[in-house]
């Protein structure tokens, strides 16, 4: 249900509504870590999410992937509600709907450039050969058999959006993607980002603390502290 | 990439601690591993030589001395059976085969059985064939009855001659151990012998209970009738009325065997063999005649006092019957009772594969054994033909040489084989393969009531033995068992170690949509692996182990492991440590599996 569950954004107004999450709100032992009354994304669109530390935007995409089940509100991705979906319907969602690239990159240490990317084709159903295909276009191929610490931080970047991106997913989402980069990086791996969720009509949320990020989203979209 | 690539993956990358947790489980898995190999080697060592026998009749003492004694061939026999017992045996319905043992002597360290050529019948276990070269030695059980009646002795319990002056000899094989009276080989026994006299000769011979029941034949022998027990210090006299009795014997073959027999015994078929064989040749009554005035002698020489008086009897009606006999038998005109082989006798011997092969022994070499297990060189040479090279079947047998039984009896040194006291000839050990079904079960029943023999049930000995020996062995494995503990132990401890790095990569596979399940098969899978990977390192070292220490535990234990033989218990060791491996891996896997992935993935600080 989950993989194909998504609306063709092209099809109805409400329908290119990718992304719709209403009076969101996660709490931690009754602390609450992140609020967020309304939030709505159409298909392809780029959006940034701004705040300082400590407002819960990591937690947001947490939710929104369905790492972490918020503790009130919907969030809803297509005409999925995700926090209604069990456990193992979210994996399956995940894996196909949502591609994920995580502050600091997690790729896995043990498996070269090609294989994490092609690991994640076996959870979500993307083709194997797509892999090196997205390396390619990253421009990260010649280091495909490279392990992760063989490789320079942007060419680490390039290989996780690689992997967010080989399911073919609709919405992808970026965790701090310029944190720890110098300006003239930081544009590159912006850059990239947009590129690759434009190239493969997936709707991007960003969300930073870094304000270098703002000139480049379609909309900007500003966490407060809860 | 399936969940098998990301745990070799994973495995790899941690090269080092994965090596030493694997080398851990390793060690563990060896020792258990190479007790068992050596378990199995000894197993085969006790039990392997045993299979194919059922019982061993001995003379009373330690059953399993005389299983290992007859089976094992690495200890003395307890000491002597009457000879009669094995022809007993041989005609009971009960038995299938009854194979005589004479002990005693040694050829280069080999020990040498004379027996007879019931060895090569089934189900004696030689090889299939028997005989890898040459032939089977000659067997004649008319030769081995006129040698024992030249010696003094009897074969089947019929009435005896005399023995020679120093015919209780008691320990004629050299390596018999003193029989349950205590008496050691030499004793004369002489208060023994004098009950024996004056017991009652029906009653003994209708229930064979008495404990001195072969012994009590030759008195029996001795004495025809209450005239023997009235006046039985009478030496003189009643060495003159049994030369009387050698006379009429001469005149008339079968009077003489009815008047040896008169109120004597259970009259069994041994007799009737011992009759038909004076039927049939003159010349055997002239000896039998002769040796049983000479036997008169013995019996007067134990009564009496005076000693030389007795001599001078005997050596005066030994005379006499020589001129009776003509010469018959060129034994008895030696005074000394001969010093040499039995010249009618053939001296020949079929040897072990393992004796051929260490001592290039071949068909047609002349081999000369010694005197008891010492290697003591007997009184004169006597050399024996190598007629026949055994099959070489795995067991003590390839290291025994084995002679026909009449020429074990034909050297002087073993000239005196008979029962101490009597002139019964004795065996050192019976051989016996019943019929299937329940025929071990009544033989053992039936020999068992009587007191001058022990049966021996040959397998259930072996159990007993390597019941003892295996306490050892289940010590050793148990600690050996801990050390494999402790080898899971340290996949635990390993795994725990770097869990903090390895909820971060099952937190990344949840992230990428793998299930839980998946998460938790990676953990447990990879210390299944570690295990695996130990424990086949465990079997291959415990078999090196096994070859390099091969020849240590046979110089130390006497027996030698194959490091090319394999034992399932091995695989389901292996397997063991597999699953104990797996469940130590469950125990992080299924914290994993509880786990927070997004706290998981949240930035190290």
């Amino acid at each position: 249900m989950p993989k194909g569950g998504l609306a063709d954004p092209g099809v109805t107004p409400q329908a290119r509504l990718m992304l719709a999450i209403r009076d969101l709100e996660m709490a931690y032992g009754g602390q609450p870590v992140l609020k967020l009354e309304a939030l709505d994304a159409e298909a392809g669109e780029q959006l940034c999410v701004v705040g300082p530390s400590g407002t819960g935007k990591t937690t947001l995409l947490n939710v929104i992937a369905g790492l972490q089940t918020p503790t009130r509100g919907s969030v809803r991705v297509g005409d999925v509600k995700v926090e209604t979906l069990t456990e193992r319907e979210r994996d399956a969602f995940r894996a196909a709907n949502v591609g994920y690239v995580f502050q600091g990159f997690h790729l896995l240490q043990a498996l070269s450039a090609l294989e994490n990317v092609e690991l994640a084709t076996r959870f979500g159903g993307g083709k194997k050969n797509r892999a090196l295909e997205l390396l390619d276009a990253l421009g990260v191929r010649h280091r495909a058999q490279a392990l992760p610490s063989e490789l320079s931080v942007g060419a680490r970047q390039r290989v996780a959006i690689a992997r967010a991106l080989v399911n073919g997913p609709r919405l992808l989402l970026a965790d701090e993607p310029t944190a720890n980069l110098d300006d003239r990086a930081a544009e590159r791996a912006l850059a990239g980002l947009c590129e690759s969720a434009a190239d493969h009509d997936a709707t991007l949320l960003v969300v930073t603390h870094d304000s270098r990020a703002r000139e480049r989203f379609d909309r900007v979209v500003e966490l407060t502290p809860p | 990439m399936n969940v098998l690539g990301l745990v070799w993956r994973s495995v790899r990358l941690r090269r080092l601690p994965s090596a030493l947790t694997a080398a851990s489980v390793a060690v563990g898995v060896m020792l258990v591993c190479a007790v068992i190999l050596l378990q199995s080697a000894m197993a085969r060592h006790f039990e392997e030589p045993a299979r194919g026998y059922s019982l061993a009749i001995g003379a009373p003492g330690s059953a399993l001395q005389l299983v290992l004694a007859t089976v094992y061939q690495i200890d003395k026999s307890p000491g002597l059976i009457p000879m009669d017992l094995w022809t007993e045996l041989e005609a009971d319905e009960s038995v299938s085969l009854a194979v005589p043992y004479a002990l005693g002597d040694t050829f280069r360290g080999f020990r040498v059985i004379g027996t007879t050529d019931a060895i090569f019948d089934a189900p004696f276990p030689l090889a299939d064939p028997a005989l890898a070269e040459g032939r089977a030695f000659s067997f004649d059980r008319e030769r081995l009855r006129e040698l024992l009646a030249e010696r003094g002795a009897t074969l089947d319990g019929e009435s005896a001659h005399d023995a020679p002056n120093d015919a209780v000899i008691l320990d004629p094989f050299g390596d018999s151990a003193p029989d349950l009276t205590g008496r050691a080989a030499g004793d004369d026994g002489e208060h023994e012998h004098d009950d024996e006299h004056h017991g009652d000769v029906d009653e003994h011979h209708s229930d064979g209970n008495d404990h001195s029941d072969a012994e009590r034949r030759g008195a029996d022998e001795h004495h025809d009738d209450d005239e023997h027990h009235d006046d039985e210090h009478d030496g003189n006299r009643d060495d003159d009325e049994h030369h009387d009795n050698a006379d009429e014997h001469h005149d008339d073959a079968d009077e003489h065997h009815g008047d040896e027999h008169d109120g004597n015994h259970d009259a069994n078929e041994h007799y009737d063999d011992a009759n038909e064989h004076h039927d049939d040749a003159d010349e055997h009554h002239a000896d039998e005649h002769h040796d049983d005035a000479d036997e008169h002698h013995d019996g007067a020489d134990e009564h009496h006092d005076d000693a030389d008086e007795h001599h001078d009897d005997a050596d005066e009606h030994h005379d006499s019957a020589d001129e009776h006999h003509d010469g018959a038998d060129e034994h008895h005109d030696d005074d000394e009772h001969g010093h040499h082989a039995h010249a009618d006798v053939p001296m020949e011997a079929v040897v072990g594969a393992e004796v051929a092969r260490r001592l290039g022994v071949s068909v047609g070499s002349e081999i000369e054994p010694t005197h008891g297990l010492e290697g003591a060189v007997h009184d004169e040479e006597h050399l024996w033909e190598v007629v026949g090279i055994l099959g070489k079947t795995g067991t003590p047998l390839d290291q025994v040489v084995f002679i026909n039984l009449e020429s074990f009896y034909a050297i002087d040194d073993h000239e005196g084989a008979t029962l101490p006291d009597t002139d019964q000839a004795a065996l050192s050990a019976l051989l016996v393969f019943p019929r299937p079904g329940v025929h071990k079960v009544m033989l053992l029943s039936r020999l068992n009531r009587r007191p001058d023999l022990q049966v021996a049930d040959v397998p259930a000995e072996v159990q007993k033995l390597f019941a003892l020996i295996g306490g050892v062995d289940q010590i050793l494995l148990v600690v050996a068992g801990l050390v494999v503990l402790l080898g899971v132990f340290a996949i635990l401890l390993s795994l725990f170690t770097t869990m903090n790095e390895r909820r971060r990569e099952m937190a990344i596979l949840r992230a990428i949509g793998a299930p839980r399940s998946t998460v938790f098969g990676v953990i447990t899978i990879e210390a299944a692996t570690l295990a695996a990977l130990g424990g086949l390192a465990g079997l291959v070292l415990a078999h090196l182990a096994i070859a390099l220490t091969a020849p240590m535990v046979e110089s130390l234990a006497g027996f030698r492991p194959s490091p090319t033989d394999g034992e399932s218990a091995e695989l389901a060791v292996w397997l063991g440590v597999v699953v104990l491996g797996a469940l130590a891996g469950s125990l992080p896997a299924f914290a994993v599996y509880r786990g927070d992935v997004a706290k998981s993935l949240r930035p190290q600080s």
